[in-house]
């Protein structure tokens, strides 16, 4: 279903390419305003790192479009005329009972490779704001780095016990760094579950979102579960098949979102504290998320943030570039995270 | 006939869940105090170490870190576990060094010299540490102690209890001033 909604998306911002004022270049030269308390000191980051670089993609963007438009002079009137045209070829002559399946399917191939000639232009602009401009934000942080491929796998977490079962997984925009001494790895994934029916099998989605591990000085000696409410009957089969123990605390509005499970109830009770608790509600609606869940293990704190939306993705290509909004969502998603190792305090090393 | 019988049966069966439950929720208080005790002999090992430091500057506070080392003696004496009483004393005990011990590191803050001393800066984080797991000790201790508790006074457990020989247990009750970890640091 997705994968039409995308298409029909596609196609209604290729008909934007035809507005009359695409190609003008708009004011520019805005410098950043910091409105947030984490944006402090980024506007002299802005200037240095950013800035310079506005009117050179700037130019690209318009270059970019510019070929989109060319090529879409090509490719429009050819996927207005096809619906035209269909209707007057013999396809059961040509293509036997199973002609209307295989003329859809071939109708779908081609309007995607018109799309994606159209589109191809405006997608790698993208791709280098993601590659050229991210990772002079994330800079702003400290030695972070941003890569938009990743070799990382949610396999590697299955020993927090909250990977879903998935047989394909697509991932990107993978982020690593240190803040306040802490080691933050995070990537954005989808897993996929092969559903089979009587008729067809088909590919449904069980996670989509980002995953963070956050690596820090602290041991915790057992392991601890936060995972969302699944209802009586989902709780208990959870409590049944678990090796790890049922966790009672006090927030009521958390009890009902959240179930905890540890093998050490005082420190699944110090780690999730009361403001901790509050912050991890916040957090659920700040991400816009249904329910994060997350393991607390030997050095580690795995999350899973549940997110419709592609998170880390440039702002869109017909508006004007000056990196300005880019910034702002990339602190807002960082400044969320960040919160987390302040809230816990894992950059604090105890003798303990 | 065979009705009754079956009635009898499934009587047992519910009693024999019931004291189960009594006897589950009893270890838990005792598994949750344990944790408790765990805690608390973290602080008393921590406090020779913060008293040694802090009685080479703070002179006026003799009483205060006198009264600290006799409240130590006294948590770290051994106590009933089965005694809801002897719990009762021993966790007042523990409540009241918490708080005196709260005061020792508030006082930090008149000595500059002893505030900036990298010994008693370590120490003081990890007081804060050791205070926030006594807090979640505390926590978990309440939460299995109102489990046992309510699955006594609930009829049928009043009488089922003493066959299993489970009392009433008190709450962690800490003063106001325990309550929450003392954030020493904010001072420094």
């Amino acid at each position: 279903m997705s994968f039409f909604i995308n298409i029909i998306i596609s196609i209604f911002s290729i008909f934007r390419l035809f507005d009359p004022n695409l190609l003008k270049s708009k004011k520019l030269g805005d410098s950043f305003k910091e409105t947030e308390i984490y944006e402090k000191g980024f506007s002299k980051h802005y200037k240095k790192y950013l800035s310079e670089k506005v009117i050179k993609f700037e130019t690209e963007r318009i270059l970019a479009l510019k070929k989109a438009r060319n090529n879409a002079f090509i490719c429009v009137p050819i996927m207005v005329l096809i619906p035209f045209v269909i209707p007057y070829i013999d396809w059961y002559s040509i293509f036997g009972e199973n002609s209307f399946e295989i003329v859809f399917c071939i109708l779908i191939f081609f309007y995607g490779l018109l799309s994606y000639f159209i589109t191809n232009s405006m997608n790698l602009y993208q791709q280098t704001i993601k590659t050229e401009i991210f990772p002079n934000i994330l800079n702003f942080f400290g030695e972070f780095q941003y890569n938009h491929e990743t070799q990382k796998s949610a396999g590697s977490y299955e020993y927090s016990g909250l990977i879903p079962n998935y047989q394909r997984e697509t991932s990107e925009d993978h982020m690593y760094g240190t803040y306040k001494g802490v080691t933050i790895d995070l990537f954005e994934t989808e897993l996929e579950k092969r559903v089979r029916t009587k008729d067809r099998s088909y590919y449904k989605t069980v996670f989509k979102g980002i995953m963070i591990t956050l690596s820090m000085n602290k041991k915790f000696k057992g392991k601890t579960v936060v995972r969302k409410d699944s209802g009586v009957i989902g709780n208990w089969f959870t409590k049944k098949f678990s090796s790890l123990k049922n966790v009672k605390l006090e927030d009521p509005h958390f009890e009902k979102m959240f179930e905890v499970y540890s093998d050490d109830q005082v420190e699944a009770r110090y780690l999730l504290t009361v403001t901790f608790m509050e912050r991890l509600l916040e957090l659920t609606s700040s991400f816009g998320s249904k329910s994060i869940e997350c393991c607390f293990y030997d050095k580690e704190l795995f999350m899973m943030i549940p997110i419709k939306k592609n998170m880390f993705e440039p702002g869109s290509i017909y508006e004007p570039e000056d990196f300005i909004d880019d910034s702002k969502n990339l602190l807002k998603e960082l400044n969320l995270i960040f919160s987390i190792i302040d809230q816990l305090k894992l950059n604090m090393k105890i003798n303990l | 006939m065979e009705i009754i019988f079956g009635v009898i049966l499934l009587l047992l069966i519910l009693l024999y869940f019931l004291y189960a439950r009594i006897i589950r929720n009893k270890n838990n208080v005792f598994e949750a105090l344990a944790g408790i005790d765990v805690q608390l002999k973290n602080r008393s090992n921590l406090i020779p170490n913060v008293l040694t430091i802090a009685k080479k500057f703070m002179n006026h506070e003799k009483d205060l870190i006198e009264n600290v080392t006799k409240l130590r003696t006294k948590e770290n004496q051994s106590y009933d576990k089965t005694d809801p009483t002897s719990i009762k004393d021993h966790i007042s005990a523990a409540a009241t060094l918490g708080s005196e011990l709260g005061k020792v590191m508030i006082s930090v803050e008149a000595y500059p010299e002893l505030k900036s001393n990298e010994t008693m800066i370590q120490a003081q984080l990890t007081y804060n540490e050791v205070e926030a797991k006594i807090a979640a000790a505390r926590r978990f201790y309440n939460s299995a102690v109102s489990q046992l508790n309510n699955s006594i006074e609930i009829f049928p457990g009043t009488f089922l209890a003493k066959y299993a020989n489970a009392q009433i247990m008190p709450f962690y009750e800490a003063d106001e001033a325990s309550k929450q970890p003392i954030s020493a640091e904010k001072f420094l």
